[in-house]
């Protein structure tokens, strides 16, 4: 896969994966792994993208005796998804006149 | 390889990158490998999986590099890690020139009046229990040498005297301490204010 559409897929994967909730560093990376490959240094620069985007919001909080980030989703981050989905449409439209023979 | 051993080799590839970001990049790491540890995984696996200090390093500057260029607008360059490496060297020389002209004209004038006001205070501090040892001296002279009516008065004027001496020592103990604590505390936030 491309590599710049790959980090783009990672960052909408990450928004999803909090979508309904927050969550930390080691469950984004669980709740992903099974669709796209993802690791540690690939998600760090993610995480640091979206919040400089304003995509996530964090909050650190004890846990185990040891600090935890938590990354919750923020309206940009929600708006991040429903542009994907947009274009996933219309990449969908651009597939199926491919795959279709070019119209006739 | 421990995780510690592990950690101190990344911190070592990461030597580029300012201080701050350094420590979010190891706490990241550090969450990471205590969250995998709960999951019930052995140090050896994790750090497998992690892979190698150098090799992680080499992605996160790399992606450092690439959001450099693209927050400069420089996308016609393809970034690489010497870029960034270029532009690091370029930030540490900034950061000493503003640190040298800050420290000049603001930063050592601003500590001396900081370590004045310090010594003032322990001053006060060490003439205080000073005046705790002269007043008991006095009180006992007094105590010894007056006679009639002139005892009490001299044991009333020592044990004002120490209360006095005692208010100032142990105020000055105080004012000195949390003073010189305050200044410090001060002087760290400027300069990394500065120096960021």
């Amino acid at each position: 896969m491309d590599a710049q559409l790959k980090k783009g897929l990672l960052e909408v994967c990450v928004l999803a994966a909090i979508r309904k909730e927050e969550s930390y560093g080691y469950k984004i990376i669980s709740d992903i792994a099974p669709y796209i490959e993802i690791s540690e240094s690939t998600l760090y620069p993610i995480l640091k993208r979206l919040e400089a985007s304003g995509a996530v919001t964090t909050r650190t909080e004890a846990y185990n005796g040891r600090l935890r980030k938590y990354f919750r989703i923020t309206e940009v981050g929600k708006a991040k998804i429903q542009d994907f989905v947009d274009t996933m449409y219309e990449f969908k439209k651009i597939s199926d006149f491919i795959t279709q023979g070019g119209g006739v | 390889m421990t995780y510690k051993e592990w950690e101190s080799c990344l911190v070592e590839e990461l030597k580029g990158l300012p201080t701050a970001e350094c420590l979010k990049i190891t706490d990241y790491y550090k969450e990471m490998y205590g969250d995998r540890l709960d999951a019930g995984m052995s140090e050896e696996a994790i750090l497998a999986e992690f892979g190698s200090p150098k090799s992680c390093a080499e992605k996160i500057l790399a992606e450092n590099a690439v959001e450099n260029a693209e927050s400069k607008g420089n996308k016609k360059n393809a970034p690489t890690v010497s870029n960034n490496d270029n532009s690091q060297v370029a930030n540490n020389m900034r950061r000493i020139v503003v640190g040298i002209l800050f420290s000049l004209f603001v930063g050592i004038p601003l500590a001396a009046v900081l370590v004045s006001i310090v010594v003032a205070l322990g001053a006060v501090c060490i003439s205080g229990t000073a005046g705790i040892v002269a007043s008991l001296a006095y009180l006992f002279i007094g105590a010894f040498t007056a006679t009639g009516a002139g005892i009490a008065a001299h044991i009333g004027l020592a044990i004002a005297a120490m209360g006095i001496c005692g208010f100032l020592g142990l105020g000055g103990y105080y004012a000195t301490k949390y003073c010189a604590i305050y200044s410090y505390k001060l002087m760290k936030t400027i300069y990394k204010g500065i120096l960021k």
